[in-house]
């Protein structure tokens, strides 16, 4: 009987598994961490808007507390609290933007939010949601906006729960209620 | 009484809690007759209080030293004595249009309301005067 002999260059059994392995390796599709913000979602008059969770430095329960009334300021100051002794302003959004409110009285939380050295509560009917989402679910979303005033502050829009979501620039917020 | 701290006094008018300080204060009197011949600043029409309904329960005067001036308040609660450091700036943005200098800041009572202070020399200014000062800041 003729023996086997090793065939010159062949491939060994091994070397082949080696080859198969790391074949495997590069064509293995690595899922990608898809870019997400965190927002804070709620509403006014039924509608949902947001804040990016970076220009929110708290959520206050405000339904039972005062919001002192400061006669002689501009329309849109709902008046000031004190929030574990420190004087917080508060702002009636319905008022800076312009929108129709549907009741009196619902606004139950205010969110405290900042951009450098501003800082304010806007007064919010419900907080819905705090969520992250998808980056590439923001779209520009000033198309969305029903007045001017929102036109100017609608920063981006997405869809969630088949529900629009305006999302509201807070520095451009700033300007507005400090010009 | 330590001469660091300030009296003020304090009342409320349309539910809203003011505070006057004791050392700007000539006297305080019952109301005078209109054609009386002095001058008296109603404070709803120096700062506007929007869609609030403003009535006075024990209207009284506070007299503002160095000014021919009085004040319509209502009813005085008491005077409380603070520290001027504990005393907060209001953000500008609340700021009357009219009046920038009617309130120096805001103190907070040993319940925890805020109280709105009130510059007795900041709102008997003439808007004229209001002018001249803001052209100066």
């Amino acid at each position: 009987m003729e023996e086997q002999q090793p065939i010159a260059g062949m491939v060994s059994r091994e070397q082949l598994q080696e080859w198969v392995k790391q074949r495997r390796e590069r064509t293995k599709t690595v899922p990608v961490q898809e870019q997400k913000v965190k927002m804070v979602l709620f509403s006014l008059a039924g509608v949902w808007y947001a804040f990016f969770c970076s220009n929110v430095r708290e959520i206050l329960d405000i339904s039972k507390r005062t919001v002192i009334f400061v006669p002689g300021s501009p329309h849109f100051i709902a008046g000031i609290i004190n929030v574990r002794g420190i004087i917080q302003s508060i702002i009636d959004p319905y008022r800076l933007l312009g929108l129709a409110r549907e009741k009196e009285n619902t606004e139950r939380h205010a969110i405290i939010i900042h951009h450098e050295a501003f800082q304010t509560g806007i007064r919010v009917d419900f907080i819905e949601e705090v969520m992250d989402i998808p980056q590439s679910a923001l779209q520009p979303g000033n198309e969305w906006a029903i007045n001017d005033t929102l036109r100017e502050l609608v920063h981006y829009a997405f869809t969630y729960r088949d529900r629009h979501v305006a999302v509201l620039d807070v520095a451009k917020m700033a300007q507005l209620i400090q010009r | 009484m330590n001469s660091s701290r300030w009296n003020i006094l304090l009342f409320h008018l349309a539910d809203v809690p003011f505070g006057v300080v004791v050392a700007q204060i000539m006297a305080i009197t019952y109301p005078v007759e209109a054609d009386a011949g002095v001058e008296v600043i109603q404070l709803p029409e120096r700062l506007a209080f929007q869609d609030r309904k403003v009535t006075y329960l024990a209207p009284r005067i506070v007299w503002v030293k160095e000014r021919d001036v009085g004040v319509m308040i209502d009813n005085p609660e008491r005077i409380v004595s603070i520290d001027p450091a504990e005393i907060q700036f209001l953000a500008d943005y609340t700021r009357s249009r009219r009046f920038p200098q009617a309130y120096f800041g805001v103190m907070l009572t040993p319940e925890g309301e805020p109280v709105l202070l009130l510059d007795l020399q900041g709102i008997s200014v003439t808007e004229t005067e209001t002018e001249t000062l803001d052209l100066l800041v």
